[in-house]
């Protein structure tokens, strides 16, 4: 039963929506929507897991003190100084606001930000003509990059349409490969969890 | 130090100085280079200028802090344009709780005052959603059932004007509008809604997706594509308002020309590295 | 707080979060931690307001929708994790979620599918064309792991689809390095245009 339930919940579910889409015999398509709200329902009533997870994680760094522990102390006084506020005051309620504006965009913006300056960095280091393949790499990358800042055009005006080209048909054309490939990958996966073949999500493994 | 390991062995924070002087350079001191537009984003421009007045654009705006300097200016755009023609806009979001209703709101607003449009009459925010696909499903049929009833900041719908008939992305709206980073992305839109509900799907994305986004091009599922703060500048020239796209288009310039100045010292130290290890 | 002094906090933290560009450092780790715990508490707050009170208020009570009980009760189950002894009742809502989305894409991916495929098979009448079809082939070719690809036109087929596959990496290189610059941009502009004003 234990094992089972879950199991059979997973292969009802899928059927339904699957039913749906293709019959409209039992009002099918209606009961899809239904389930449809249901799931949003569920989400919501599930919507503490992320924050029990995250406060346990630091509550244990600091019980265990283990490397870089008191920055925890500043994740869960962020979480339970914060909270109060937004729930008292709705998402546009003036403290929520001026945080969103002030600390969370800025923070998350920087951080993000630190990537333009690793990927410049990983250019200078990998992107070397050793071979054949990576020399078409390398080209295509700095064809790219040439079409599609202003000044590629400004030094030669049929770099915007050489990286057109190379967009809109190998790039384009290699792109539809690789997504045939992942199609089939999401039916294939798709199948066998339906069918039970795939239980990694149960903890059990396959 | 023979001079192919000085070439290979540039310090990262050199490199780091170099990227931050040459976005700044433009920024200080802007050189003004040409933005041609491109046949894509002309599409999307074309597409909502096609829309009689008083038509529903429904915008989803996915993105997180991250890629808001690429995305947020096309949305400005649009809302310019839009407003122009006395559109409406519904907009939303699935990708960032956090942070994504704030930038419609940063994004849309000050157009919407500068032009006299009204929130909750001419325009409105729906927030972030859970659950991107049922909800998207859900909206075909009963858009204020995915909105759960509310706009963002929690008020209900039946309070906004606009929202008494827009009850159905299959009979009230007219485009979606899709600024995107990944997922939810124009695969959701595409599958669950925009072929289904037979809509015309357009939009942007982060250029990180700019190569894999143009098989939907090329099959008409995408109906003209914004790329990145390129696009969103392009975008900004064809509504003849330049904004933070195009302010970002030297910089970008610099910036490219730097990554293809280090590839090829990159490169030149290898090959000299490769010939001195041949010699001996 | 002031607009003005809201902006200085921004950059400040900016320049904190870069500062990990330099090496690893506690401001860095501070903003870290405080992103964290914000976007969480935001999160929360945010569904409690807008999906939480309305099925409650609205669905539940005022519409008299009582069959959401059913729901709410099995997302409740995901904490039943927490509880020893109970822990397989949390696998109930994520079977529901995780067979509903198998359905779906089984049901609607096709769709968008198929017509990448059929929009593959154009009329040879251009060199363009001629490209663009044989690179799709080729490039799913090289995806083919069941087969042999030591002789023939698999080898072939393979050894070109890696050409092609290098050219659409290529592309997506040039592009994120683009996408990635724009981020900077972004946050140059913010510290010297909204903060300090110092450029237009």
């Amino acid at each position: 039963m234990q094992k089972e339930l879950p199991l059979i919940i997973v292969f009802v579910s899928g059927l339904v929506v699957m039913l749906a889409k293709f019959f409209n015999f039992w009002n099918l398509p209606a009961l899809v929507t239904t389930l449809d709200k249901w799931s949003i329902v569920m989400s919501t009533f599930a919507m503490l897991m992320g924050m029990i997870e995250l406060s346990r994680l630091h509550v244990n760094n600091i019980r265990r003190r283990r490397v870089n522990w008191t920055y925890s102390i500043v994740t869960l006084l962020a979480i339970y100084l914060y909270l109060p506020f937004v729930l008292a005051q709705t998402p546009d309620g003036p403290t929520p606001k001026w945080m969103v504006a002030n600390v969370s965009q800025p923070i998350g913006s920087a951080i993000y930000a630190i990537l333009g300056f690793y990927i410049v960095s990983a250019a200078y280091r990998s992107f070397k003509a050793r071979n054949l393949e990576a020399a078409i790499l390398m080209i295509a990358a700095v064809l790219i990059m040439l079409g599609q800042a202003p000044i590629g055009e400004t030094i030669w005006s049929g770099f915007p349409k050489v990286s057109d080209w190379i967009l809109t048909v190998p790039n384009s054309a290699g792109m539809r490969g690789i997504n045939i490939g992942a199609y089939i990958g999401i039916f294939a996966t798709s199948i066998r969890v339906l069918l039970g073949l795939e239980r990694s999500w149960t903890g059990s493994g396959s | 130090m023979p001079l192919y390991e000085r070439l290979l062995k540039i310090d990262q924070r050199i490199v780091y100085i170099l990227v931050i002087l040459a976005m700044l350079i433009p920024m200080i001191k802007p050189m003004g280079l040409p933005i041609g537009v491109s046949e894509n984003t002309r599409k999307v421009y074309n597409l909502i200028e096609s829309l009689p007045a008083g038509s529903v654009i429904l915008v989803s705006h996915d993105t997180g802090p991250g890629n808001a300097p690429e995305l947020n200016p096309m949305l400005t755009a649009l809302a310019r344009q839009a407003f122009r023609k006395n559109l409406k806009i519904v907009a939303m979001c699935f990708f960032d709780n956090a942070n994504g209703p704030q930038f419609i709101q940063d994004s849309i607003e000050p157009v919407a005052t500068e032009m006299g449009k009204e929130y909750g009459k001419d325009w409105i925010n729906l927030g972030f959603k859970l659950q991107a696909v049922q909800t998207m499903k859900m909206m075909i049929t009963d858009l204020w059932g995915g909105a759960m009833n509310v706009d963002w900041s929690g008020k209900p719908l039946s309070e906004f004007p606009m929202m008494a008939n827009i009850k159905s992305i299959k009979n009230d709206v007219a485009v979606i509008f899709e600024t995107t980073v990944g997922t939810p992305g124009y695969g959701e839109w595409m599958t669950y809604v925009s072929e289904p509900a037979g809509k015309p799907l357009t939009g942007g994305a982060s250029l990180t997706m700019y190569s894999g986004v143009q098989q939907y091009i090329r099959s008409g599922q995408l109906k003209g594509f914004l790329g990145g703060m390129r696009g969103a500048a392009e975008y900004e020239q064809l509504v003849k308002k330049p904004g933070k796209g195009s302010a970002g288009m030297d910089s970008q310039s610099i910036g490219h020309l730097i990554v293809i100045g280090l590839i090829i010292i990159g490169n030149i130290g290898y090959f000299m590295q490769k010939k001195a290890a041949l010699q001996k | 707080m002031s607009a003005q002094t809201g902006l200085y906090i921004g950059a400040l933290l900016t320049i904190m979060a870069w500062s990990f560009l330099y090496k690893e450092n506690p401001f860095f780790r501070f903003t870290e931690h405080l992103y964290i715990g914000l976007v969480t508490a935001y999160g929360v707050g945010y569904t409690y307001h807008n999906n939480l009170v309305p099925i409650v208020t609205k669905d539940i009570v005022q519409k008299g929708g009582y069959s959401l009980i059913i729901p709410a009760v099995v997302g409740l189950l995901i904490y039943a994790r927490y509880v020893r002894g109970w822990v397989w009742l949390s696998r109930i809502p994520m079977a529901f979620w995780i067979g509903y989305g198998a359905g779906y894409s089984l049901a609607f991916t096709p769709a968008v599918f198929m017509k990448q495929i059929f929009d593959s098979f154009i009329r040879l009448n251009t060199i363009n064309n001629i490209i663009y079809f044989l690179v799709v082939v080729t490039a799913v070719m090289f995806f083919i792991f069941t087969v042999k690809k030591e002789s023939g036109p698999m080898k072939w087929g393979h050894y070109a689809g890696r050409y092609g596959l290098m050219i659409a990496f290529g592309s997506a290189f040039g592009s994120i390095t683009m996408a990635y610059l724009s981020l900077i941009i972004g946050r140059l502009g913010y510290i010297l245009r909204d903060a300090l004003h110092l450029i237009k």
